[in-house]
C-alpha cells in the first residue's frame, strides 16, 4: 500500500478576510482529517497544514488573507494511505477494497470492485459491469480477501427457486 | 396512525415460502424480492435478501435489530455516492 494516497477532503470557499476557508471533510469523523496530515494536493506538489476551527472552518498555514484563501477553493486534499490506523479484524478500508479483482474459486474473472456500499443492512460489493453485480460482503460469499495480491475470491450466491404453485404472487 | 396490533405484522405470503425454502437449504443463496412493503419477521434473521429498488436488487443481510422494520428501508431508491476516504467495511 506504500505510496497510495486517498482523498480525504476539499477546500471550499473563503470565509471572512483573514484567510479562513470552509473545509469539506470526507472522513467518517469529520475532525479526523487533521490527524492524517500532512495533506497534499492531487499531484502531491503542495503540502497543506490545517488547523480545524468550529463550524467546518479551517485555517491553512501560510494563508493570511482572503485572496490567498480564494485561490485554494476547490483544492482536493489527499493523505498517505499509510497514515490511517490499522483496521480491526474482518474490517477493511473501502479505499483498499475498491479496485481489487474479483475472481471465482477456479480463477475466472468476475470484474473489478467498483464500489462498496452499506445501507444499514451489511456491506456489499459492487462489481463493475455489464452486468453490474451486487454481492454481500460476507465470509460465505467472499471467503478470501487478498489485499497484497490485489484480488478477492467470490462464491456468487445462487438465487432461491420456489417450486411453481407455492407462490401467491411474483 | 400505526397499524392495529390485532392484525399482526404485514408480510406477503410468497415471501414466507421463499424464506422457508432458504432455511431448508444449506447452500449460499440470496432471496430476490420485490415486496419492499413486507415487515421483517424474526424467522428472517440470518437470511440474505435481494430487495428491489426499482433498478437492482440490493443485498440485505437480516439481523435481529432489523426485525419490525420494512424491507424497503434498507434498499434506497435514490443514488448517493460519497467518497470512500477512511471509511471501513466489516465482513459479515
Amino acid at each position: 500500500m506504500t505510496g497510495k494516497r486517498i482523498l480525504v477532503g476539499e477546500i471550499g470557499r473563503p470565509h471572512g478576510v483573514r484567510g479562513l476557508v470552509k473545509l469539506r471533510s470526507f472522513t467518517a469523523d469529520p475532525a479526523a482529517i487533521a490527524d492524517y496530515g500532512p495533506l497534499t494536493n492531487e499531484d502531491g506538489t503542495r503540502r497543506y497544514d490545517l488547523i480545524l476551527l468550529a463550524e467546518g472552518l479551517a485555517r491553512v498555514e501560510g494563508v493570511a488573507d482572503r485572496d490567498a484563501a480564494a485561490r485554494l477553493t476547490g483544492t482536493r486534499l489527499y493523505a498517505e494511505r499509510d497514515r490511517l490506523p490499522p483496521p480491526e479484524e474482518e474490517e477493511y478500508y473501502l479505499a483498499d477494497l475498491i479496485g481489487l479483482r474479483a475472481e471465482t474459486e477456479a480463477g475466472g474473472s468476475l470484474g473489478i470492485i467498483h464500489a462498496v456500499e452499506d445501507h444499514g443492512a451489511g456491506a456489499f460489493l459492487v462489481l463493475e459491469g455489464p452486468p453490474e453485480r451486487l454481492l454481500p460482503f460476507t465470509r460465505a460469499v467472499v471467503p478470501v480477501v487478498d489485499l497484497a495480491g490485489g484480488r478477492v475470491v467470490v462464491v456468487p450466491p445462487e438465487e432461491i427457486v420456489v417450486p411453481p404453485g407455492s407462490e401467491d404472487a411474483a | 396512525m400505526p397499524r392495529s396490533v390485532w392484525k399482526g405484522p404485514f408480510v406477503d405470503g410468497f415471501l414466507l415460502n421463499k424464506a422457508e425454502a432458504a432455511r431448508a437449504s444449506t447452500r449460499n443463496e440470496i432471496i430476490k424480492i420485490w415486496s419492499r412493503r413486507s415487515t421483517i419477521l424474526p424467522q428472517f434473521v440470518g437470511l440474505t435478501f435481494g430487495v428491489y429498488n426499482g433498478k437492482k436488487f440490493i443485498p440485505v443481510q437480516v439481523s435481529e435489530n432489523m426485525v419490525g422494520h420494512k424491507f424497503g428501508e434498507f434498499s434506497p431508491t435514490r443514488t448517493f455516492t460519497g467518497h470512500s476516504s477512511d471509511k471501513k467495511a466489516k465482513r459479515g
